[in-house]
């Protein structure tokens, strides 16, 4: 996790543009979610694998939201319950599991359904927010924040790991 | 900045190649442990798997050795498969549901021992209890039950009325007569008696020897002392009344006595005596718990599925849980679990039945189908033909499941009862479960050229003697009705047998139960003898009191009288003072 954490600073202090650190987390954000073992997880993985996003802030992402989910978790049944079982809706329903996918997906599951519409509208907020952090942060803060000691240090360690050899 | 990176399709793949290479592997596995533990959890009994293969290109799975242990009896198997294989829809498992186009199950059996104790959920009787409760099998059993008890040992465990009732009535005559004792002495104190007497001479001696100025004092004491008395008698007539009820109460406590030896008599010759109509209940009891025993199990296995199998009517009850939430079920158009057909091989009685299951869904409503299941096998060396046919229908509001069966010819000699050494026997019935719990069923069975062999019971004369009776018997008859529902239902068992223990019965016993008869009366007088007359003494003691009460009432009677005498003698006193020879006094 430490690991990780380093490689989200380094990311943030190198050359990749804001929306793929943005982007990377957003994705996490969805799939931390909502439950883990759904085949729509497996479409957003392999689009996490082709777009060139950032994968530890999608890690980094998913750790934290799956934690944030546990605790929405009631919220998620909620939601998930009052749009499947709105009355003006059924017919849709009706028709749109009579698609086999859709059943495969389990989309008809209060939970799933309710973490879905909340992750996909929670992360496109997100995705802003964060790029414009990253735009701030890399406008004000990075320039200070190399000339902290420590950083500097960890800075020195990186650069004598990969001199050496070790190190990822 | 390239915004796709197509290296990334290659790692994608290769991860997506160790996760099936990781499921090829272990695959068989995992499915194998959800069912054996999703299993028995659902089924509430241990199920095992000897093994699993899938073929995920020939979507088919191959289990061996499956057994689903007895939740009665953790030593038993309810049913057992040497081999099944599912040729599943795969299409449909896209779907979430469970398509078996062919099913082929072989070596089906029912009621095996196992080889190792089953882990049964808590609360659920361990195996030995259960198996010895299931020795007592089906069948014709040694007629165990066809001694005859001493009067002493029946009277050891049964409970006599006469007693009971004999010291109840003991107990109220007792308070009775406590109540009345209580009563005498606050009201009836004989020092109050004493008292007026006294009260009554000092008063006469008063008026004998006082002067003229003397009697208007008198007269009034006289009537206040009358008064008194009178309110005593009223009181004593009053509580002689009272009392009156109490004794009759108390005679007809008594009286009710009288007939309980006689009663209590014959509820124990009924129950014990082994008269020639005892014989028909001889043969219910020696059928019915044996026949209920297995009936219980087929309800119990009955109550089991039938949930699984009627989901449109009964859809499983979800309740939210953090982390799973709730599948919502929208407009179905096929059931979430079909199986199509089935080839199905029965070993019954060591010989091989083939049958064949159609159309077994969880939701016969929306499949409009119900499911059938038929045995069917011709003449072989266990039986001339066998037909068991099973349809479960729940396409419409109200269920309606029938089993009928057929047998003819069946051998009698290996049918495992060990009472049966010869015979043949044909079977046929019907039985109707509507709504899931109404029954109505008949089933018969003729036995014929049947030879039976009863273990010899050493001092039991009366069952040696049945036995040999039963030994010649050539034909049985026997036909059981079964009505009500599965909570509560009654077997009607009909034989010609009934009659033929009977006839045993009434040439060997009869003679020894007179003697038996006797003897239960002696011992039932002998143990109510005591309770009887110990009412009864209670019961003179009661009457006794009322003599108390009689002897008071006319004791202040008469003091009444002699008072109402004094005071009318002073009262004429009062018109002219009476002087010797008749004589008045003109003032």
């Amino acid at each position: 996790m430490i690991r990780q954490a380093l490689k989200v600073f380094k990311a943030l202090n190198s050359n990749e543009k804001p929306w793929q650190l943005s982007l990377g987390l957003a994705f996490g954000s969805i799939i931390g979610l909502m439950p883990l073992w759904t085949p729509h997880n497996i479409v957003l993985l392999f689009l996490a694998f082709i777009i060139n996003l950032n994968f530890s802030l999608l890690i980094i992402g998913f750790f934290i939201f799956s934690g944030i989910a546990y605790i929405l978790d009631p919220l998620f049944h909620q939601i998930g319950l009052a749009v499947l079982t709105s009355s003006g809706m059924q017919e849709f329903w009706n028709g749109f599991f009579s698609n086999s996918l859709f059943l495969f997906d389990r989309l008809n599951n209060t939970l799933i359904m309710g973490s879905l519409i909340f992750s996909l509208i929670s992360a496109v907020p997100l995705f802003f927010l964060i790029n414009f952090l990253i735009r701030k942060y890399r406008e004000y803060l990075k320039g200070l924040l190399e000339k902290v000691p420590l950083l500097k240090s960890l800075k020195l360690a990186k650069a004598f790991d990969t001199f050496s050899g070790g190190g990822s | 900045m390239k915004i796709f990176r197509w290296q990334g399709v290659f790692a994608f793949a290769l991860i997506g190649a160790l996760v099936g290479v990781f499921l090829i592997l272990f695959l068989d596995g995992m499915i194998e442990r959800a069912i054996e533990e999703k299993g028995s959890d659902a089924a509430k009994t241990q199920i095992d798997i000897g093994s699993l293969t899938t073929s995920v290109f020939a979507q088919a799975i191959t289990l061996s050795s499956i057994e689903v242990a007895n939740p009665d009896n953790n030593l038993e198997n309810l049913i057992q498969f040497e081999s099944l294989s599912l040729d599943l829809d795969g299409a449909q498992a896209v779907s979430r549901k469970i398509v078996i186009d062919e099913l082929q199950a072989h070596g089906i059996r029912l009621n095996q021992k196992r080889t190792h104790p089953a882990q049964l959920p808590e609360g659920v009787k361990s195996g030995q209890d259960a198996a010895s409760a299931d020795q007592k099998a089906f069948g014709l059993p040694g007629l165990d039950g066809l001694s005859m008890k001493s009067p002493e040992e029946i009277l050891k465990s049964e409970k006599l009325e006469t007693l009971e009732a004999g010291n109840r009535a003991k107990k109220i005559i007792d308070d009775l007569k406590t109540k009345w004792e209580k009563k005498f002495a606050d009201d009836l104190n004989p020092n109050a008696l004493e008292e007026t007497k006294q009260k009554l001479a000092e008063l006469q001696n008063k008026v004998k020897g006082g002067g003229l100025t003397e009697i208007p004092q008198a007269l009034k004491e006289f009537q206040t002392l009358q008064k008194d008395i009178q309110d005593r008698v009223d009181r004593i007539t009053s509580m002689k009344s009272e009392l009156q009820k109490d004794i009759q109460m108390a005679k007809q406590q008594v009286a009710d006595l009288k007939n309980l030896p006689q009663k209590d008599f014959e509820r124990l010759k009924n129950k014990y005596s082994m008269n020639p109509e005892g014989g028909k209940n001889i043969l219910g009891s020696m059928l019915e718990g044996p026949l209920k025993e297995k009936l219980d199990k087929a309800w119990k296995a009955y109550k089991m599925i039938s949930p699984y199998l009627n989901r449109g009517k009964s859809p499983a009850e979800q309740v939210y849980v953090r982390g799973k939430g709730i599948d919502i079920a929208f407009a179905k158009t096929s059931p979430d679990f079909l199986l199509k057909h089935g080839d199905l091989s029965l070993i019954l009685f060591d010989t091989e039945v083939k049958g064949e299951l159609k159309d077994l869904s969880d939701n016969q409503q929306v499949y409009g189908k119900p499911a059938r299941m038929n045995f069917q096998s011709d003449k072989n060396e266990k039986f001339d033909s066998f037909k068991l046919n099973v349809t479960m229908d729940k396409t419409g509001p109200q269920s309606q499941d029938t089993l009928a069966l057929n047998i003819q010819g069946l051998n009698l000699q290996n049918t495992g009862q060990a009472e049966l050494k010869g015979g043949s026997a044909k079977v046929t019935g019907q039985l109707t479960i509507a709504d899931e719990n109404n029954l109505k069923g008949n089933f018969k069975a003729v036995l014929d050229r049947v030879s039976l062999s009863i273990p010899e019971q050493k001092g039991n004369e009366l069952a040696n003697t049945i036995a040999q009776s039963l030994s010649s018997i050539d034909q049985i008859n026997i036909s059981v009705g079964i009505s009500g529902t599965i909570e509560s239902y009654q077997l009607d068992i009909k034989s010609n047998l009934s009659e033929i223990i009977s006839k045993a019965i009434k040439n060997v016993i009869g003679d020894k139960m007179k003697g038996f008869e006797s003897s239960l009366m002696s011992a039932i007088q002998s143990q109510t003898g005591d309770a009887l007359s110990g009412a009864n003494g209670s019961l003179s003691g009661l009457l006794g009191q009322n003599k108390i009460l009689s002897n008071s009432g006319s004791a202040y009677g008469g003091l009444l009288g002699e008072a109402k005498g004094g005071a009318s003698s002073l009262g004429k006193s009062k018109g002219g003072l009476s002087l010797p020879g008749g004589f008045k006094l003109p003032f």
